[in-house]
């Protein structure tokens, strides 16, 4: 009985980041752009009812939910090679292919307008499986369709799906690129106001980071949306490689998640991949032993979100958790956990253990890697807080001279007043505080003084 | 006289002239004249006495009489008389004058002396002309020679034997053929015979000249009757015995000599020798029945009493010897022949392989007694007692050594209720005495030449069995002396099968209440495996493990049906091949016989060559040319296809000989030591044999019979490794726990399991299922132990169950619910949800007035106060549980798999299987926190886990329902049991004996580094 999850992707930037990462599962399960399973895919211990269905004609179909308001991408992928794979009926292009045009409002009311027509797609989907486990969400937090969309889908599905885990990759603006969407802070804050509340989890893909990493670790020097979009679907891959590849542990994505977010608003995940190379000359160099992958993926230069991880001796993990693909021995693993916490090689929280688990995975038999070894970390890091901080102070700068407020305005959201952006910028500074206070010892009493502190508010 | 004058001095003086030459004037010949006349004159020639001729005659014919040649005797009185009668002489006409009996005493002492020279008789030749042509042969041309099955003596060995017995008595027992070696028999029919014929011809009343005879034949010695008249030699030591009598007569007043025999040397000389041949009833040696002790009423002419008696004692301990030996065989021929399998006491066949060593023995002993006896009586050479001692001390070396043997293994056997016994302590008692003089080197070199091959054939029953065992699988081993038996009670398809179907002979008494601590001591330890080898062979005992499973093996291999596989097959006509004990003695003698191996060749090939092959016979070949249908082709190719087994079958024949010749052959001078020997000749052979067939069991085991598949399986289900199979079988159950959903019953769980199997495993739906069993004592009120009430039933079949026993089955559940308990802490855990704590009670809310109020009581803490540190407790208890479950999962279950499936391919038998399998299952449930051992570590692990089941329930019933006292109790016993654990097993790490729970430990004082940092 699979614990399926459902794969919903929003927006232009989501429907990229969602087609790669099929892209990638199908080339990791021997399943052709047309969904049939190749040839040479005889080996028959992975588990592909996951994320995929099987059709009556034996095509594997991914359980996943196309949602555009424009339809440059989902056309783009409708004359791909991939075109095939998709359950048609699980594409959904709103009908006068507007788009949300960069602006958060637009797309949560439109999703709204939309609401019998998606979720209609969903529970067909979440019916069609026997114990849906989640919801994977694509998508940006700057843009219109995937933050506004997301924002409005994210909450509802909390309504209708209360037990249902929902997980999110959710793309961080690039901050060299601030110009190109000037309204971001306002669309990530509204967006980060919904991911703090009704996500479980939320995997930070930040762009600023991916681009560093493209350059200097892929030696890109412009990397393209793609190149970084591949570098998105080997995070997302790996991050659920144990979820299609059974072991004797992890077989569920609560079990992954449960341990990395003590407390339900943490849970912001930072992620990092070793070793990240194209060139398979640089492969051939290097050595991966699980030592190696598990030091190497603490180095804040492999980190997919672009923190000041170390400058900030306060920050800390609040718990790590490394997804170990290739052949590896237990007790290689349990040395290097070791020699990680010996030489105190991670700072963590002072109320916690320190709580780093590895999740051991096989590797697609189909896919050769020039590597025995890889790694992904999922971290949950206080200095994440720093996004957010950032985006407020930036939020705060364009509310001073309420910047493009007329196309928010318009929407139904703030016809009457703009409460929501203040609630928004609320619930993103608790969260600062929280990760703030995370750092400190006194954690563990923190809820008494929010509480001291909303009593005397009130 | 008288009538002579006158006339005889011309006579004289002829005879004169004759002999000197002189002339009549010579001087010299009147000198002669004068000397001879007055000679002649007036000497004395005295007549004839005719009584004394007469008597001289009658003597003749007397003597003639005696020698039976009457005839003669009666012919010469004749003639004499006739003679006498004659008027010839003296112008008288009657007879008897003194002329007659002159020419009678002339003749007499003729015949007396005829020239006084020695007589040389003509020899001439023997008329028994030695028959060439060979009878025995002959007569025996075409017959099979009957060979007893208890032994291997060959009739020629006895004729051989008894050609050189002397006497008419052993000619006469030559001819009674026996079957069997009773030796002591036959020799008492010897005597028996003897005293016979003796007493016949002292009973029969001879007419004449029996009162004759027994004055002149010589005295009876054994008969009692005592010469009187004491011959005295000339020499005064011969008169030495004498001396002594009279000088203590004359001493001691009271002293009597008592009635002695006299005997002489050669008279005791043959009896000891005749006491060496194995013969009990003598004159001067009296066997009791025990041992032989010396009449003390004989004496000899040149020794006193007491010096002859302490010789002859120091005879009669050697007779006893060989006595006590004769008797052994005696017994033991004895028994094999009448005793049945009815009867209480049987006999083995090393005790009758061991007696017909000892009787080889005793033949060639016996031989050799007989030359010396011939000696004795040609008398052409000086022999006394003590050159005799001398002579046969090789000889009473070896008997010392065999009776050494004998109490050793043999009599002190007896006690012994079983044969295995007895044969062990026999084999091991020959093989102590040859590993003895083996080390004393040189000096026992002759000793070790006698006891080798007496081992090596009282070995050869025993390694019969052995090789039977462990080349056909068949446990031959009739009289039950071999240190296995196969335990009847146990079918060979039976799990235990491999523990119990053979028992070790292990203690004396009860067999029955053995068997059971046998089997538990075989997987326990092995040193109760030593203390149970006492009774196997020494010689086996470097080699009985092997050999055991050799057999076991073999027996499984048959019981599977793939004996076919492993016994040898060279070529299909000829199933018997060289068998164990040949090769061994092959070998053997490969490494010893460097002297005479060219010897020995030729001899084996000059029995092989002569069995020149004929196919067809003439006649044959003959109709088959007149019918036309000869072809020379055919023939050739049935040549070669029969020429090799007809040439075995007939080499077969002399096998037993060449076995015993290769025996007598062995070099024993640079013999190495025996261990040496025995390394490299007979245990290398059954480790090849050992080699072959266990590991073709274990293939067979892993290929035909799918273990690794079954262990896999194992593996898969009862540890969990087919994570998501199994993930998917208990989350299910989980759920309906949590859900307060029945689940309880058999139909509902096995739905579950078979509908998650058959994802992955359908082949497996048929063999796994689960059991609800729900026992009084599991109900002890502990959330953990809700789920111990499923067993999984797993049909393992056989021969797979003897790797996979009930036994294993039973703690791979042990673990399975151990694991299941983790799991369901983890899963349950995992499935907290933030918004189900916090979300409102209903009724509560309804109030909602009055109860923000209730919040503001006295000590309690607001809302959301609680709410946080009740996830920070989730957090702490995820990590714990996530550690304890990583740790289980990887380093014990995985890493121990790991070790396991690399010990599984090294493993060369199947006990080795077992045993790795065993050590496996044995160590992951240790390492699980199940053994006793460590069970205070496993109380502070299930408080954990119990309370965070406990927190669950808390947990889902909402924030509101828990006071911060409930969350203050929980925290502090979770503080004080992980405190407790870490610091438990920190100390445990650091002394380094359990390197397993490193990590565990490692990761829980990680985890409680923050509390004491600012406790």
């Amino acid at each position: 009985m699979p614990r399926e999850i459902i794969t919903l992707q929003l927006g232009q930037c989501g429907n990229q980041i969602g087609m790669e990462f099929w892209k990638q599962l199908c080339a990791e399960h021997g399943i052709s752009p047309e969904g049939i399973l190749e040839e040479y895919a005889t080996e028959g211990t992975d588990r592909k009812d996951v994320f995929f269905y099987q059709a009556d004609d034996e095509h594997y179909i991914p359980r996943a939910v196309l949602l555009d308001l424009e339809p440059r991408v989902i056309n783009g992928i409708m004359n791909s090679p991939y075109s095939n794979l998709y359950n048609p009926e699980n594409i959904y292009l709103s009908k006068h292919g507007g788009g949300a045009g960069n602006n958060w409002a637009s797309g949560y009311s439109q999703a709204e307008r939309l609401y019998d027509d998606i979720f209609d797609i969903i529970d067909r989907e979440a019916d069609g499986s026997d114990s849906l486990e989640g919801f994977v969400l694509c998508h940006s937090i700057a843009g219109g369709t995937g933050s506004g969309m997301g924002s409005y889908i994210l909450e509802r599905l909390n309504d209708r799906f209360p037990k249902k885990l929902i997980q999110t990759y959710s793309v961080f603006p690039n901050l060299d690129e601030m110009s190109d969407v000037v309204v971001q802070p306002y669309n990530s804050i509204l967006t980060l106001k919904r991911l703090t509340q009704n996500a479980d989890c939320v995997v930070v893909l930040d762009n600023t980071a991916l681009h560093r990493i493209a350059a200097e670790r892929l030696h890109i020097e412009k990397p393209s949306f793609a190149q970084i979009n591949q570098l998105v679907s080997v995070v997302m891959s790996t991050s659920t490689t144990t979820l299609r590849y059974p072991g004797y542990m992890n077989n569920d994505l609560i079990g992954l998640i449960a341990s990395l977010i003590p407390t339900p608003r943490l849970h912001y995940l930072m992620t990092g991949y070793t070793p990240l190379s194209t060139d398979p000359q640089v492969a051939s160099v290097r050595k991966t032993t699980v030592l190696d992958v598990m030091r190497r993926l603490l180095q804040p230069k492999n980190m997919m979100v672009s923190t000041p991880v170390h400058r900030q001796a306060n920050h800390c993990y609040i718990s790590i958790l490394n997804i170990i693909q290739g052949e590896v021995d237990p007790t290689q693993v349990h040395k290097s956990l070791q020699r990680i916490r010996e030489r105190k090689l991670a700072q963590f929280i002072p109320w916690g253990p320190a709580s780093i688990q590895v999740a051991l995975s096989r590797k697609s038999p189909y896919i050769q890697t020039a590597h025995r070894v890889s790694g992904l970390m999922l971290a949950n890091h206080t200095s994440i807080s720093s996004l957010f901080d950032r985006t407020l102070r930036q939020y705060d700068k364009l509310r001073k001279r309420e910047a493009f407020m007329d196309q928010f305005k318009k929407e139904a959201v703030f016809k009457d007043n703009l409460d929501e952006f203040d609630s928004s910028r609320e619930v993103l500074q608790q969260l600062v505080d929280e990760y703030g206070a995370a750092t400190r010892p006194d954690y563990l009493t923190w809820g008494t003084q929010q509480a001291s502190a909303s009593a005397e508010r009130s | 006289m008288a009538r002579w004058k006158g006339s005889f001095e011309q006579d004289l003086k002829k005879l004169i002239k004759l002999i000197t030459g002189f002339e009549d004037n010579d001087e010299n010949f009147h000198l002669c004249v004068n000397f001879s006349t007055s000679n002649i004159k007036h000497h004395k020639f005295l007549d004839v006495d005719s009584h004394k001729v007469m008597r001289s005659v009658e003597g003749i014919c007397e003597k003639l009489r005696i020698h039976n040649e009457i005839k003669n005797a009666e012919k010469l009185e004749k003639y004499v008389d006739l003679f006498l009668q004659i008027p010839a002489f003296e112008g008288k006409d009657i007879g008897k004058t003194d002329t007659h009996y002159a020419l009678l005493a002339l003749l007499l002492n003729l015949a007396e002396s005829p020239v006084f020279a020695e007589y040389k008789e003509i020899i001439k030749e023997v008329e028994e002309t030695k028959d060439e042509f060979d009878w025995r042969a002959y007569l025996l041309e075409g017959e099979e020679i009957y060979i007893p099955s208890d032994g291997d003596t060959t009739d020629e060995e006895w004729t051989d034997e008894y050609k050189n017995m002397d006497g008419p008595s052993g000619e006469k027992i030559a001819v009674l053929k026996f079957e069997d070696d009773r030796i002591k028999e036959e020799t008492s029919v010897t005597e028996l015979l003897e005293s016979n014929l003796l007493s016949q011809d002292l009973s029969t009343p001879a007419e004449s000249g029996y009162s004759w005879l027994i004055n002149n034949v010589v005295i009876q010695y054994w008969q009692g009757m005592i010469d009187d008249n004491q011959e005295i030699g000339d020499y005064p030591s011969s008169n030495l015995s004498i001396d002594w009598e009279r000088y203590q007569e004359r001493t001691n007043p009271l002293y009597s000599a008592g009635n002695m025999s006299l005997l002489t040397e050669i008279q005791l000389m043959r009896e000891i020798i005749w006491m060496f041949s194995g013969v009990s009833s003598l004159f001067v040696f009296q066997f009791d029945g025990m041992q032989f002790k010396t009449r003390n009423d004989i004496m000899m002419s040149h020794l006193t009493t007491n010096s002859l008696q302490s010789i002859l004692e120091d005879f009669a301990k050697y007779g006893t010897y060989v006595q006590v030996l004769y008797k052994c065989v005696q017994k033991v021929v004895s028994l094999s022949f009448c005793g049945n399998s009815q009867s209480a006491e049987t006999v083995g066949q090393t005790y009758q392989a061991f007696a017909n060593a000892i009787t080889q023995f005793l033949l060639k002993m016996k031989v050799d007694m007989g030359k010396m006896e011939k000696r004795l009586i040609a008398e052409e050479e000086t022999i006394t007692m003590s050159l005799l001692y001398d002579e046969l001390k090789p000889w009473l070396r070896k008997v010392v050594t065999l009776h050494e043997v004998y109490v050793k293994g043999i009599k002190r056997g007896y006690g012994f209720p079983s044969n295995s016994q007895r044969a062990s302590k026999l084999l091991s008692a020959i093989y102590e005495k040859v590993m003895e003089y083996d080390t004393m080197g040189q000096y026992a070199g002759e000793l070790l030449g006698l006891l080798l091959p007496i081992w090596l054939q009282t070995s050869r029953p025993y390694i019969d069995i052995i090789d039977s065992w462990i080349t056909y699988g068949t446990l031959v081993d009739p009289k039950e002396e071999f240190v296995i038996t196969r335990n009847r009670e146990v079918k060979s398809l039976d799990e235990t099968f491999w523990e119990r179907a053979f028992t070790l002979h292990a203690s004396a008494s009860n067999n029955n209440a053995n068997e059971d601590s046998n089997s538990v001591q075989k997987t326990n330890n092995s040193c109760a495996q030593m203390s149970r080898r006492v009774w196997a062979p020494l010689f086996l005992q470097p080699i009985l493990l092997q050999v055991i499973l050799t057999g076991k093996s073999m027996e499984m291999l048959e019981s599977l049906g793939k004996l076919y596989d492993v016994v040898d097959k060279q070529d299909g006509l000829t199933s018997k091949q060289e068998s164990l004990y040949e090769k061994f003695v092959n070998s053997l003698q490969a490494l010893l016989c460097t002297k005479r191996v060219e010897e020995a060749v030729n001899s084996i090939q000059a029995v092989a060559t002569p069995s020149k092959f004929v196919m067809f016979s003439v006649q044959v070949e003959q109709q088959m040319k007149l019918k036309g249908v000869y072809d020379p082709l055919l023939r050739i190719n049935f040549e070669t296809l029969f020429l090799d087994w007809i040439k075995k079958s007939e080499g077969k024949q002399s096998e037993e000989d060449d076995v015993s010749r290769i025996l007598d052959l062995l070099d024993t001078e640079n013999l190495q030591p025996v261990e040496l020997i025995l390394q490299q000749c007979l245990y290398p052979l059954i480790i090849k044999r050992y080699h072959k067939v266990c590991t073709h069991l274990v293939r067979i085991l892993k290929e035909d019979y799918n273990l690794m598949e079954y262990l896999a399986a194992m593996r898969n289900f009862f540890l969990m490794e087919a994570g998501d199979t199994m993930f998917s079988f208990y989350t299910q159950l989980f759920d309906k726990i949590r859900r307060h959903e029945p689940w309880r019953d058999v139909s509902t769980v096995n739905m579950l399991l078979q509908e998650s199997l058959s994802a992955h495993f359908p082949e497996e739906v048929n063999r796994l299922s689960v059991d609800v069993v729900i026992q009084d004592g599991m109900k002890d009120g502990q959330p953990t132990s809700i789920t111990d009430c499923l067993k999984l039933h797993y049909k393992v079949p056989w021969p797979v169950d003897v790797v996979i026993n009930s036994h294993c089955l039973e703690l791979y559940n042990q673990i399975f619910s151990f694991l299941l308990q983790v799991k369901r802490v983890k899963y349950c855990l995992d499935e907290l949800r933030f918004k189900d704590l916090e979300k409102e009670n209903i009724l509560r809310s309804l109030s909602h007035e009055k109860d923000l109020e209730a919040t503001s009581e006295p000590g309690e803490i607001p809302r959301a106060s609680r709410v946080h540190r009740m996830q920070i407790l989730r957090m702490r208890l995820i990590y714990f549980v996530n550690s304890l479950h990583n740790y289980v999962m990887t380093r014990i279950l995985h890493s121990t798999g790991l070790e396991f499936v690399c010990d599984l391919e090294k493993a060369v038998d199947l006990d080795q299987l077992i045993m790795v399998h065993n050590n496996y299952v044995r160590k992951i449930h240790e390492r699980c926190l199940l053994h006793k051992k460590v069970g205070f570590l496993k109380e502070a692990v299930m408080k954990v886990l119990n309370l965070s089941l406990h927190f669950q329930r808390k947990w889902d019933q909402g924030i509101d329902e828990v006071m911060l006292k409930t969350i203050q109790d929980m925290e502090s016993e979770f503080t004080r049991c992980i405190q407790f654990l870490a610091s438990f097993l920190s100390n445990i790490i650091k002394r380094g004996s359990f390197p397993h729970l490193e990590s565990l430990a490692f990761s829980l004082v990680t985890s409680t580094e923050h509390l004491t940092a600012f406790i």
